[in-house]
C-alpha cells in the first residue's frame, strides 16, 4: 500500500513540476520577447513576426496575391515574418475576439464593413490615426474614412473598397426581348425583372429577374441600407435619432415583399445563391461587389469566355433621383495586443500602395479607397472597373459605428426576411425594427 | 453456516491476524482493510476525476459564475455584477420560451420517428433476410459521415433552385413550384429533422437490432408453442425484453439531439425568422455573435437545468412499474 502512495505522490509531483515547466516556458517566451516592444520602431533590426487573421489567405481566389504581397515586405524588411492565420470568412469574427480574450490577438485583421463596428467599438484593436499620418488620412475616399471611423478616431483601414454595382445578364435580357442596356429606374429594373422571370431554362426550371440578399444576416442588412436610401429613408429622423417607422422604409419593405410574392426573386437567398445563379444564367439581374467578375469566372465554369455574357452598371435610380449605392470594404485593424503596432501599420500601408493594390487589382479586380490612386488609369482600364469607380462617387456613408450597429444590420435583415419569408406586414415589420433600433443603437 | 461463507470468514479473521503486527509498525496507522482498498480506489480514478473535473466541471461552474455578469467580448477586462440581469432579459425578450418550445417540437419528433422507424428496420434486419449481413454494414454509412458533412450534403439537396428534393417532387408532380425547404418557415424545422433522422437512425437500428439478438429464441419458440402470433409475440416478448435498451437508447438521442448544434448552424443559422433557433443556436448566437457571454452563459445555465429536469423525469417514467426495490422507492 505504501509502496503504491509513494509512487502515486511521484506521479503527482512530476506533473505538477511538468505543469510549472510549461507555465515557466510560457513566461520565458515572454520574456524573450523584446523589452519595452511597445516602442519597437519599423527600422528595428530586430526579429519581428506579425500575425495576420485573415480569410483571403484561405481562398484559393486570392491567397497567391497575398502571399506575393508579404513576400514583397518581407523582402523590404528582412527582419519581419508575415504569419498568416487562415480564418474562414464567417468565423474570423468570434475567433479573433475569442483570441483576443485569451491576450493571444492576432497583429492584423482582417474584417469587412458590417463586422467593422464591432471591432471599432471594442477595447481589442487600437486607433491609427497618428499611426498612420495625417496625409495618408486625408487620401482616403470620404464615405470609406467615415466608415472606418469610431468616436472621431480612424479605427481600422479600408483595404479593398468596393460599391455594390448593379450587374445584369446579357444574354437573358435579349431572350426576354429587352434594350441591350440595364435599367436606368428601379421601375424599370421591375418591368424587366417581370419579363425575365417569365423566362425558362431549356430543361424547364425557373429564371428569376432580379435577386436581393434576404438571409438573415449582418451583411444582408447592410445591404439593404442600398434599398433604403434609394427610396430616400434613412435609419435617422431628421432630429438625428433613430426613426424607421417612416413611409420611405415601409415603401422599401413593400419593394422587397413584391420581388419574392411575385417570383422575381429568390426566396431567402444568400449573396453567394444569387452568384451562383446568375453564373448558371437563372438570374437577370443583381448587385454586387468587385468579386462579381472571377466569382461568374468560376462558377460558370466557363472562365474568361463568361465576360462577355454580362454588363456592370450603375444602380438604377429610384426616389433620390440619382443613383445611390453603398460601400463595402474588406477593413485591416490593428489588435490592442499587438507589440509591434508600428510594423503592423507599415504593413497595412504597404499593402494598400499603389504597387500592391494595382497587383491586388490584376489579381481580383480590387479597387483602391485611396483617392490618389483610385485615379490612375490602372484602375480605369475596363468597363467594370470604370463602372465602380463611377459608382464610388454616389456612394452613401452608412450609419456612424456604434457598438449596436452590427446587430442592427442583422435585426434590418430579420424584418427584411419578416416580409418576404414570414408575410408580416411591411408596416408592423417597420413598427417592430423600430422599436428594436431604438434600444440598440442608444 | 454455509461452507462458503465460513470459509471466507475465516480468512478474513486469518488476515486481520496477519495484518495487525503490521498496523501496530505503520507508527500507530490501524486501516483496515477497506479503507485500504478505498484509498487504493481513490487513487486509481483520482486522475480521470481530475481530467473530468478541469474539462467539464470548471468549464461548468465558470459558465454559472459567468452568467451572473455584464460581460461581453467587447470588453473581457471588465466583469460587472448584474445579479440575475441576464436571466431577466434573456426572459423579457421571450427568445428563451421560442427556444425552449423549437428544441422540444425537435427533439419529441425527431426522437418519436427515430424509434419507430428505427424499431421497423431493426425487426427486418433481425429476419431471415437475403444480403442481412451486408444490409447491416451499409445502413451504418451516415452514422460515419461527419455530421458538418452530411449537413451541407443536405443543404445541396434542400436547395430551392437546383436541389435534388425539388427535381424529384417536381419530377413526380408531387409539388408545381419549388419548395423553400430552408427559408420557409413551416418547413425548415422538417427539414433538419429529416437530415437529423438520416444521420441518427443507424444508431438506433444497431442498438436495438444489439437487444434483439440478446433476446433467447426459446422464448420465441415457447410462445409460438403456446400459440402466440407475431404480434404478441412483438408485444409480449420483444418490447418486454429490450426495455432498458429502449430506455438507454432513446434517452441517449434525446440528450444527443438537445444539444444538436452542427445540422442547425450549417442548414439554417437558426433562422428563418428563428423558426429553428433551438436553445444551442440561442446559447451560441448570444455568446458569440452578440459577443454577450453573460446572456449565453445564463442560456447554457437554464439549458443544463432543462436537461437534468428531462432525464430525471425520463428515469422516473421508464421506472415505472419496476417493482420493489425499484428507482421508485
Amino acid at each position: 500500500m505504501r509502496k503504491i502512495l509513494i509512487t502515486g505522490m511521484a506521479i503527482l509531483l512530476v506533473l505538477v513540476m511538468l505543469a510549472a515547466c510549461s507555465s515557466n516556458k510560457d513566461e520565458g517566451s515572454q520574456a524573450a520577447s523584446p523589452a519595452g516592444s511597445n516602442s519597437a520602431s519599423p527600422d528595428a533590426k530586430e526579429q519581428i513576426t506579425l500575425k495576420f487573421a485573415s480569410w483571403s489567405i484561405s481562398e484559393e481566389a486570392t491567397k497567391g496575391a497575398l502571399e506575393e504581397m508579404a513576400k514583397q515586405f518581407t523582402e523590404l524588411h528582412p527582419n519581419v515574418k508575415i504569419e498568416f492565420v487562415g480564418i474562414p470568412f464567417g468565423d474570423i469574427k468570434q475567433q479573433t475576439f475569442v483570441m483576443a480574450s485569451s491576450g493571444n490577438a492576432p497583429d492584423i485583421i482582417q474584417t469587412f464593413t458590417a463586422s467593422f463596428p464591432t471591432y471599432a467599438a471594442s477595447d481589442i484593436v487600437i486607433p491609427l490615426d497618428d499611426l498612420l499620418g495625417q496625409d495618408y488620412i486625408n487620401d482616403l475616399l470620404p464615405s470609406y474614412k467615415q466608415d472606418y471611423t469610431y468616436n472621431g478616431k480612424l479605427m481600422g483601414v479600408p483595404w479593398a473598397p468596393s460599391p455594390y454595382v448593379l450587374y445584369w445578364n446579357k444574354e437573358l435580357f435579349k431572350k426576354a426581348g429587352l434594350p441591350d442596356r440595364a435599367p436606368q429606374t428601379y421601375d424599370e429594373m421591375l418591368q424587366f425583372a417581370a419579363a425575365i422571370s417569365k423566362l425558362k431554362t431549356d430543361s424547364g426550371e425557373q429564371i428569376y429577374g432580379l435577386g436581393e440578399a434576404t438571409e438573415k444576416l449582418p451583411i444582408n442588412g447592410m445591404i439593404a441600407l442600398r434599398n433604403i436610401y434609394s427610396f430616400n429613408g434613412s435609419v435617422f429622423g431628421a432630429d438625428g435619432k433613430v426613426n424607421v417607422n417612416t413611409p420611405e422604409v415601409i415603401e422599401t419593405f413593400k419593394y422587397y415583399q413584391k420581388i419574392v410574392k411575385d417570383g422575381l426573386s429568390p426566396q431567402g437567398a444568400k449573396l453567394k445563391d444569387l452568384r451562383n445563379l446568375f453564373s448558371i444564367g437563372r438570374l437577370g439581374m443583381y448587385a454586387d461587389g468587385y468579386y462579381g467578375r472571377k466569382v461568374f469566372q468560376n462558377l460558370s465554369g466557363k472562365g474568361e469566355a463568361f465576360d462577355a455574357t454580362w454588363g456592370a452598371a450603375l444602380i438604377p435610380t429610384n426616389k433620390t433621383n440619382e443613383s445611390v449605392s453603398i460601400g463595402e470594404a474588406h477593413g485591416l485593424v490593428v489588435s490592442k495586443d499587438s507589440k509591434h503596432p508600428e510594423m503592423a501599420v507599415e504593413f497595412i500601408k504597404f499593402l494598400t500602395d499603389e504597387k500592391m493594390i494595382s497587383l491586388y487589382h490584376d489579381n481580383s479586380d480590387v479597387m483602391s479607397a485611396r483617392k490618389s490612386i483610385g485615379a490612375l488609369p490602372a484602375f480605369n482600364a475596363s468597363e467594370l472597373d470604370k463602372t465602380l469607380n463611377a459608382q464610388l462617387q454616389h456612394v452613401k456613408p452608412l450609419p456612424a459605428n456604434n457598438q449596436g450597429l452590427e446587430q442592427a444590420y442583422l435585426e434590418i435583415a430579420e424584418a427584411v426576411q419578416k416580409v418576404t419569408v414570414a408575410g408580416e406586414s411591411p408596416e408592423n415589420a417597420a413598427a417592430e425594427l423600430d422599436s428594436k433600433l431604438k434600444q440598440i443603437m442608444k | 453456516m454455509p461452507a462458503l461463507l465460513r470459509e471466507t470468514s475465516e480468512t478474513d479473521k486469518e488476515v486481520s491476524i496477519l495484518e495487525k503486527p503490521a498496523q501496530l509498525q505503520a507508527g500507530g496507522m490501524r486501516l483496515s482493510e477497506k479503507r485500504k482498498d478505498i484509498l487504493f480506489l481513490a487513487l486509481l480514478i483520482a486522475p480521470a476525476i481530475v481530467l473530468l473535473l478541469f474539462t467539464i466541471g470548471i468549464p461548468i461552474i465558470k459558465s454559472l459564475y459567468l452568467s451572473f455578469f455584464d460581460v461581453t467580448l467587447l470588453s473581457m477586462k471588465t466583469l460587472k455584477w448584474n445579479a440575475f440581469g441576464n436571466y431577466h432579459k434573456l426572459f423579457a425578450d421571450n427568445d428563451l420560451l421560442h427556444s425552449i418550445g423549437v428544441t422540444f417540437r425537435y427533439v419529441l419528433t425527431v426522437v418519436s420517428l427515430q424509434f419507430a422507424l428505427g424499431m421497423m428496420l431493426a425487426l427486418i434486419l433481425n429476419g431471415k433476410l437475403p444480403f442481412r449481413r451486408a444490409l447491416r454494414t451499409v445502413i451504418l454509412i451516415p452514422w460515419v459521415i461527419p455530421t458538418i458533412i452530411g449537413a451541407l450534403l443536405w443543404m445541396w439537396l434542400f436547395q430551392p433552385q437546383y436541389g435534388v428534393m425539388n427535381f424529384i417532387l417536381q419530377s413526380l408532380n408531387l409539388s408545381d413550384k419549388p419548395l423553400q425547404w430552408l427559408s420557409d418557415v413551416h418547413l425548415a424545422l422538417w427539414a433538419v429533422t429529416i437530415a437529423a433522422l438520416w444521420k441518427q437512425l443507424p444508431f438506433m437500428v444497431t442498438m436495438l437490432l444489439a437487444g434483439m439478438q440478446g433476446i433467447p429464441g426459446d422464448m420465441y419458440e415457447a410462445a409460438m408453442i403456446d400459440g402466440a402470433g407475431k404480434r404478441q409475440q412483438f408485444f409480449h416478448i420483444t418490447l418486454p425484453m429490450l426495455k432498458n435498451t429502449i430506455k438507454t437508447v432513446t434517452l441517449i438521442a434525446c440528450i444527443e439531439n438537445f444539444k444538436m448544434f452542427p445540422l442547425f448552424w450549417i442548414m439554417t443559422s437558426g433562422g428563418p425568422v428563428d423558426a429553428t433557433t433551438t436553445l444551442s443556436i440561442l446559447s451560441y448566437k448570444t455568446a458569440f455573435i452578440d459577443l454577450d457571454l453573460g446572456k449565453g452563459a445564463a442560456t447554457g445555465a437554464l439549458w443544463l437545468i432543462i436537461m437534468l429536469v428531462f432525464s430525471w423525469v425520463y428515469n422516473r417514467l421508464f421506472s415505472i412499474g419496476e417493482g420493489k426495490g425499484g428507482a421508485m422507492h
